[in-house]
């Protein structure tokens, strides 16, 4: 059954006046834009670079409407400067979260 | 040997592979053949090389062979590709099986793919290549804030801008710019004004390329860019242009970011996500503001 808290559509589909071939180039597009973010974050070697991938991502994640990778992803922005442990199990929370959005679009 | 990549979720396969080819000479024993990366996300999955990929392939690489095999990522799965009957393996997700099942030979996970080959330290690479980018945009950043600074520039820019504004009192709808650097949000954007003609900017410097070059009457301008702020393109393009209508549009909406919007005497703030009642009552406003202006 799909968690309906995952990702909120409602924006999205407002946006598209419900033309669903655009909501699917949407879908596709955060994919590979989410996805290229998260392997960016995942090789950041500064805080800078973890700072700005983490907003990326967060911008991204909200404008779809899903709020929880959206807000793990502010935590990651606002934790540039904490211990790499930290980082690190803010990550697989990411791409935890990543990983159920991505399975919520692909059941829709 | 000759290598590609489709697009950025197979960079870190690319990377290894460069390395591979800095040391050819180790290579001897498990030589690569020629190959291609293409991606597989979820929508598109594990998919063989369709017409658009083989042309975009020939773009990157006009000189290249055909490939020997192909090699699809999809998360840590490495499949290969060739022609002929093989097994199909239970751990390939995503109806790969139902697609393309009798093509895969044999998959492996990116670990093993990058031992096989002795590939390991492409992550290492990867790494560098991030920094490398960090480093030009900085870099690129310094300048151009240079550049915003720079009265010369502002009173050249300025006098090009008062010639070039003439144009918006013959249109009959706003042109609108976006600075946006992700194309998710862009491409959102876009099909919220749809009704409107949109020109896309990705960075600082491109935004005032375009604004000098399409004279948007609305510019929906992102906080966050590669290079420098969005409040830097906001106060040059103030500097400018004086009937200047910018919006900023943000994922932060930290006191800082706003005071500097104030500043700046930008038009609105706009905070994500983007809903559309409020991107098109920005365009509302921008009607009102001009009737006023009158």
């Amino acid at each position: 059954m799909m968690d309906e808290n995952i990702v909120d559509l409602t924006n999205l589909r407002e946006a598209t006046d419900g033309d669903q071939e655009l909501e699917q180039e949407l879908f596709q597009e955060f994919a590979e834009s989410s996805t290229g973010l998260i392997t960016e974050l995942e090789n950041a070697d500064s805080n800078d670079a973890w700072a700005k991938t983490s907003h990326a991502l967060k911008g991204i994640s909200i404008n779809l409407g899903a709020g929880q990778l959206g807000a793990y992803c502010k935590i990651a922005q606002e934790s540039a400067e904490e211990s790499e442990e930290t980082k690190s199990e803010l990550l697989n929370k990411i791409k935890v979260e990543h990983k159920k959005v991505l399975e919520f679009l692909a059941n829709l | 040997m000759s290598f590609s990549v489709i697009d950025k979720n197979a960079e870190d396969m690319l990377y290894a592979l460069l390395i591979a080819e800095e040391q050819k000479a180790s290579m001897t024993q498990n030589k690569l053949p020629n190959m291609h990366f293409l991606q597989c996300n979820f929508f598109h999955i594990a998919h063989t090389p369709e017409a658009n990929d083989l042309e975009y392939l020939h773009e990157l690489m006009p000189n290249a062979e055909e490939p020997a095999l192909y090699i699809c990522s999809d998360g840590d799965v490495i499949i290969k590709w060739v022609d002929g009957e093989a097994d199909i393996l239970d751990s390939l997700k995503h109806g790969i099986i139902e697609k393309y099942g009798k093509s895969i030979q044999k998959y492996m996970n990116i670990k093993d793919f990058l031992n096989e080959y002795d590939l390991i330290e492409g992550r290492g690479k990867l790494k560098a290549e991030c920094s490398k980018k960090l480093k030009r945009q900085t870099k690129h950043a310094k300048e151009l804030s240079k550049y915003f600074k720079d009265e010369r520039i502002i009173t050249t820019f300025a006098k090009t801008m008062r010639l070039i504004t003439m144009q918006r009192s013959f249109r009959s709808k706003p042109h609108i710019l976006i600075v946006e650097d992700q194309i998710f949000s862009q491409k959102l954007l876009t099909t919220i004004l749809k009704d409107y003609t949109c020109h896309i900017a990705a960075t600082s410097g491109d935004a005032i390329l375009k604004y000098m070059e399409k004279c948007p009457d609305i510019v929906f301008l992102d906080v966050e860019l590669p290079d420098l702020s969005g409040h830097s393109v906001a106060k040059f393009i103030k500097k400018i242009d004086d009937d200047a209508y910018v919006v900023m549009v943000t994922g932060n909406q930290y006191e800082a970011d706003i005071k500097a919007a104030k500043e700046n005497k930008v038009k609105g703030f706009i905070a994500k996500p983007y809903k559309k009642e409020t991107i098109l009552n920005s365009i509302e406003q921008y009607y009102k503001a001009k009737k006023r202006k009158k």
